[in-house]
């Protein structure tokens, strides 16, 4: 439903970010997209939700494509219509608007009489929300603001969702509940999701498909249960050696010198 | 005693004017970060555009005041579209310094336009007043006012807050790029912004100068609607309801009591030094927003 195919992308039309890589998301897939600080995974979401405009920045090579049409070029309102929802990194909850106002900005681009209902699903899958629906968002955790902002998505009606480092910041459990909550909602409404991720284990224990990011380009893709199984992602990303036992600082720098070619 | 009460209730008939042109000035600055500082200029000039209408036109009153709203409305729709829409991506300082340049090139145009001297507005209200229990005098028009700028509060506050239109204004201040995301469309929500401005500069423009006349002297407004939204704090808009009919009442008692010993002046000057004296204690206003901070 979602095809990447050879995109590079630009800022202020000189600095290459992303390198020319093609990805693809399957409709009711779930993929990841990992990557070190600054491989260019945000990029690479702004660029499919069209937020890179705001940004000046642009594919300036290759096409991205939803359900057979072209997005490259739409506003971040248009392909939010289309029905790509993107939870952007850092948790952007309107700040000064209570939680269910919060939730009811989703539902403003549709418009007509399901609201209710919308709302209503939104709190069985985030019971934690009902108890919370009119306090100002600003103030609640971080674990609840982004519940509230995968809530606000999700009464867009999307057919899929941008993830951009939902686990970032948040107490390990809560992170574990939030996932669950999304494989339920993948599983249930049958919303794709690509999920940015530096976290790779749960990334990876959470989809079908992942991509490995570094310096703009792919180097590595399969699906999750065989990047989990490849060597150097155990040991860069997983931080796990051959015996399974952490390996030093030493090995470490050597091994990040040795992983250029993967 | 019935002096002090009178002077009251009319600083408190202006205030409620400063507070409508305020909240168009504050909705701008909400929703773009834009100070308009060509909001006084667009009251005056819908005054002169309503006395057009209906003194040189003829154009029957209730006729000329929908006309006139949907020129400010007009004007609005062409400011955010024609003029702004060119600068998107600019440095918000240079949309600001546009708005001032703006705001000269329409003093322009309203000299050559409709000339210097005063004119008088066409009488909107019948002359006469009410005194109730021998104590207060209000002439017809203050309670005019009153009424009027109260009714045009609560519309827009239901506005503000009970419509979708609201709802998309209220989260594009909060953060543009994620309303965007969420898929309200930012630049429309833009362009709503600065109609509802301009149909509430236009408000007050017809209401305001029919106790002052008309005359470009009357854009000092914008300066006290400024002030005022200075005071409440840049984006409360509860906070510019209290505020301008308190500015109201201290502007007409600073008039009446503190002119006489110093020779005048002193009624455009006090709110001023309230703002300064409001800045240095509380630099984002009375009412206004603290960065919502937590660690
Ligand atoms: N607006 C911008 N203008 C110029 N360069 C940018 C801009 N945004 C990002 N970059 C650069 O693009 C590269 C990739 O950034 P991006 O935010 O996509 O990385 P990331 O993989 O999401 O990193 P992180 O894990 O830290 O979030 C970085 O080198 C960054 O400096
Ligand atoms: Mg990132």
């Amino acid at each position: 439903m979602l095809q990447l195919v050879n995109v590079e992308v630009r800022y202020h039309e000189v600095i290459l970010v992303i390198r020319g890589i093609s990805l693809e998301v399957q409709p009711g897939q779930i993929v990841s997209l990992l990557g070190a600080n600054g491989a260019g995974k945000t990029t690479i979401l702004k660029a499919i939700s069209g937020i890179l405009h705001h940004e000046d920045g642009k594919v300036s090579e290759g096409f991205v494509n939803f359900q057979g049409r072209r997005i490259d070029k739409l506003e971040p309102y248009a392909t939010a219509e289309a029905g790509i929802l993107h939870v952007m990194e850092g948790r952007r909850i309107f700040e000064h608007l209570s939680v269910e106002e919060n939730l009811l900005t989703g539902a403003i681009m549709h418009g007509n009489g399901k609201t209710h209902s919308d709302l209503e699903k939104v709190y069985t899958y985030f019971p934690k929300l009902a108890s919370v629906r009119k306090r100002t968002a600003g103030y609640l955790s971080g674990g609840e603001q982004q519940m509230v902002v995968i809530g606000r998505a999700l009464m867009g009606r999307p057919k899929l969702f941008l993830l951009d480092e939902p686990s970032l910041g948040i107490a390990p459990l809560l992170i574990k509940e939030i996932f669950d909550i999304l494989n339920a909602i993948n599983r249930d409404e049958g919303i794709s999701m690509l999920v940015v991720e530096q976290n790779a284990r749960i990334a990876l224990d959470f989809s079908n498909y992942g991509y490995v990011l570094e310096n703009g380009r792919i180097v590595l893709d399969g699906p999750s249960d065989k990047i989990k199984q490849n060597e150097d992602i155990k040991e860069f990303y997983l931080g796990l050696s051959e015996l399974g036992s952490r390996r030093s600082y030493k090995d470490f720098k050597h091994y990040s010198r040795r992983k250029r070619w993967l | 005693m019935e002096n002090i009460l009178n002077y009251i209730i009319a600083g408190l008939a202006n205030g409620c004017i400063y507070s409508l042109v305020a909240i168009g000035f504050v909705l701008i600055y909400k929703s773009s970060g834009i100070l308009n500082f060509a909001q006084g200029t667009i009251v005056i000039l819908n005054a002169f555009v309503f006395y057009s209408f209906t003194i040189q036109l003829g154009i029957p009153m209730v006729i000329a005041i929908l006309l006139t709203l949907a020129f400010g409305a007009l004007l609005g729709f062409v400011i955010e579209r024609f003029i702004l829409d060119r600068l998107i991506g600019q440095p918000i300082l240079a949309v600001i310094i546009l708005t001032l340049a703006f705001s000269e090139f329409l003093k322009g145009i309203m000299n050559l336009g409709w000339g210097t001297d005063i004119l008088s507005a066409p009488q909107l209200f019948p002359r006469g007043n009410i005194t109730i229990l021998n104590i207060v005098t209000l002439d017809y028009s203050r309670i005019a006012f009153l009424v009027i700028t109260f009714f045009l509060i609560i519309i827009f506050a239901i506005f503000y807050n009970k419509t979708k239109i609201g709802l998309a204004m209220k989260a594009t201040s909060d953060d543009t790029i994620a309303a965007g995301s969420v898929g309200i469309r930012v630049r429309r929500v833009f362009v709503v912004t600065w109609i509802i401005s301009c149909i509430t500069a236009a408000a007050g423009g017809i209401l305001v100068t029919n106790v002052m006349g008309i005359h470009i002297q009357v854009a000092e407004i914008g300066f006290k609607a400024m002030a005022v939204a200075l005071v409440g704090g840049l984006q409360s808009l509860p906070g510019i309801i209290i505020i301008g009919p308190a500015m109201g009442i201290i502007e007409f008692l600073s008039a009446a009591y503190l002119d006489p010993l110093v020779d005048g002046g002193m009624r455009d000057l006090v709110p001023f030094i309230i703002l300064l004296i409001v800045l240095i204690f509380r630099p984002s206003g009375i009412f206004g927003w603290k960065h919502i901070e937590r660690i």
